[in-house]
């Protein structure tokens, strides 16, 4: 496969139609990640007609393009404003956000960049060398190790909370209990709706997270009065040393794994990947408490960790047939409009049609990567913007965001009320990470737990007695166990998250 | 944060765990053979959240404590968020352009610095950017937005 793939690329690059089409492809994904509420599943959505007119393996190839240049586009509002353009972009804003107000956003951004980068080359290596491999293990999750995954990625999150392990998973908690509103799994019991109709489908992601981190930092940079930001935009060479790609390669290597293997899985998706990466990079850190204070490393474990997730949401696909998302799901539609159904005979009858996706998945990243080194300099003059000026467009766009991620003004009254929660909830010390992640896995572990119980009758054996399942929540207990000696010991402070 | 902070917050989740734990309870009980129902999850997590909450009201111990609130700036804020809340109440009654640029200006009248000269400057500045802002998002990206100039 990886000669067809080269093969594929050499006839993209020779075609220069065909490679400013993959251009544009990822010149548009990012600017639908760019906003909230634009997504890339919107982007997707809008120009899937657009495939009919072209060769199969171009077509797939530029939504493709979309989904990788929307991974990535949502670095720069989520570093340079603390919007995070789309989900998969929460965990930059923990440390992209603290450095680029330290006055050094050209570092936050080129980090992210390079961060983008390697993520996708990794994500792309996973898919073409392993892909067969891993879809064949992924297969053998079932609820059980579904529940089991998410209680071990929920209280990761909480661990590092250290001290304060209390607050972090009463943020975890009360993420969950709004995942609860709406329709519950299964049976479809109204749970918390009170008559609201807008509210039987839940809390929608977008809203929920423009108003957790944007919309709380609006009104938090509204009576904080304009900080004088002294911006270091002379940043030598590509804005990150040797030294820092050194130490952070391990964390590179890891959080792609973790992306991979987490976009590999269906329905848990890119913002889950880059929280989870984020917290496994700040616990293998010897300064844990620099992260979410503007730590590169913070960076490079959310942005590698989030575009490695491309290359495994589009594994299950190619190889399996099943949609890991919804940018994969829609991605089905571009191959069914040109008579294919992706899978494994895909590989066998159109193995020059997988090759094509790889190449264009290569070249979107390349084209992503110049593009965002070509203006790295330019985007973070945003911050030189005056507040007067800055805070309300920003309040412009997350209603916009907010309304337009389902087209209901609805969904803006929630982002407020979520924004109110942040503001209350970072006040008195709760984590807004762990606070995410369980109102975004709180739906997959009690989907999963019924499923698993309803399969076995009631029985939680299964749980214990199925090797991965038994694996992962050993592991858990396991690392609980060790914070929780530590903190017996003194080992670790009272600290806030 | 401090111990007084963590005791009300502590107490605050306690009762919210609590009503959701009672309100689990009016949830229909399944016939499913194994399955837990609708109501399961709510009553963990809301005994969970009770338990946890009555637990850190009880262990709050000082800390570090939040950042300060500038007194000066609160009244300014709450006028920035009172004018968040108009401009979503006049987006969802008249769409998006006349509300949109109301609250452009008068967000920047509240935040900047005042003068007839600049007003009108702002103004046109808002005028162009809702025009612009409204039609790439209509027209452009194909979003069903309401009341757009020009629309």
């Amino acid at each position: 496969m990886l000669f067809e793939m080269l093969a594929s690329l050499q006839s993209i690059l020779a075609s220069p139609g065909t490679l400013a089409l993959l251009v544009a492809g990822s010149l548009i994904g990012i600017l639908f990640s760019a906003l909230p509420g634009l997504n890339a599943t919107l982007g997707v959505a809008v120009m899937l007609p657009l495939t009919f007119s072209l060769q199969p393996g171009s077509g797939i190839g530029f939504l493709t393009s979309i989904y990788i240049g929307a991974m990535c586009g949502g670095l720069f509002a989520a570093t340079l404003l603390r919007i995070p353009g789309n989900a998969s972009s929460i965990a930059t804003t923990f440390d992209g956000y603290p450095l680029a107000q330290k006055g050094q956003p050209v570092k936050a951004l080129a980090t992210g960049v390079w961060a983008n980068f390697v993520g996708g080359i990794l994500g792309l290596i996973a898919l073409v060398a392993f892909a067969p491999v891993i879809a064949r293990f992924a297969l053998a999750f079932g609820p059980f190790e579904m529940t089991s995954l998410t209680i071990m990625a929920t209280m990761l999150v909480v661990s590092l909370a250290q001290g304060a392990m209390i607050k972090g998973l009463l943020a975890a908690l009360l993420g969950m209990a709004c995942g609860l509103v709406g329709f519950a799994p299964i049976d479809g019991t109204a749970r918390y709706t009170f008559d609201v109709t807008e509210l039987t489908g839940g809390f929608g992601v977008v809203p929920v997270i423009v108003g957790l981190f944007a919309i709380a930092q609006i009104l938090r940079e509204v009576h904080r009065a304009a900080p004088k930001v002294a911006l270091d935009l002379h940043v030598r060479g590509a804005g990150v040393t040797r030294a820092e790609v050194r130490a952070n390669l391990w964390n590179m290597f890891r959080s792609s794994a973790i992306g991979v293997w987490i976009g590999v899985l269906p329905g848990i998706g890119a913002s889950a990947s880059s929280i989870v990466a984020w917290a496994m990079a700040k616990r293998a850190s010897r300064e844990p408490e620099s992260f979410g204070k503007g730590n590169v490393a913070g960076i490079w474990a959310s942005e590698t960790s989030n575009n490695a997730n491309v290359g495994g949401s589009l594994l299950p696909l190619l190889t399996l047939g099943i949609p890991g998302d919804a940018v994969t799901a829609l991605m089905i539609a571009g191959f069914m409009i040109h008579g294919l159904q992706p899978g494994p005979l895909l590989f066998r009858e159109h193995s020059g049609i997988v090759a094509d996706i790889y190449a264009s998945y290569l070249v979107s990243t390349i084209a992503v990567l110049l593009f965002q080194l070509a203006t790295l300099r330019i985007f973070p003059r945003i911050l030189l913007v005056p507040h007067h000026y800055l805070l309300p467009v920003m309040l412009t766009l997350t209603v916009i965001g907010a309304y337009a991620a389902d087209n209901q003004t609805f969904d803006v009254w929630v982002m407020f009320g979520f924004g109110a929660l942040a503001l209350v909830l970072e006040r008195y010390g709760f984590s807004l990470a762990a606070f995410v992640l369980g109102f975004l896995l709180g739906p997959i572990l009690e989907l999963n737990l019924r499923r698993a119980l309803t399969y076995e009758d009631g029985d939680l054996t299964p749980f214990l007695t199925r090797p991965i399942s038994a694996t992962m929540l050993a592991l858990t207990a396991v690392a609980l166990g060790f914070i929780l000696f530590r903190q017996r010991r003194g080992g670790l402070r009272y600290a806030d998250d | 944060m401090s111990a007084r902070g963590d005791r009300l917050a502590g107490l605050a989740f306690a009762a919210a765990g609590a009503a959701l734990a009672l309100h689990a309870r009016s949830m229909p009980v399944p016939d499913l053979m194994g399955d837990v129902g609708p109501g399961f999850m709510p009553m963990v997590i809301g005994v969970a959240m009770a338990a946890l909450g009555a637990l850190l009201a009880a262990t709050a111990r000082p800390g570090g404590g939040p950042e300060p609130i500038e007194p000066a700036r609160v009244p300014v804020a709450i006028a920035f968020a009172a004018l968040a809340l108009a401009y979503a109440a006049g987006f969802a009654a008249f769409g998006f352009s006349w509300p949109t640029f109301l609250s452009l200006l008068a967000g920047m009248t509240l935040l900047g610095r005042r003068s007839w000269r600049l007003f009108a400057l702002q103004a046109t500045g808002a005028a162009c950017f809702v025009l612009v802002l409204g039609q790439g998002l209509k027209r452009g990206l194909g979003i069903p937005l309401v009341g757009v100039w020009f629309g």
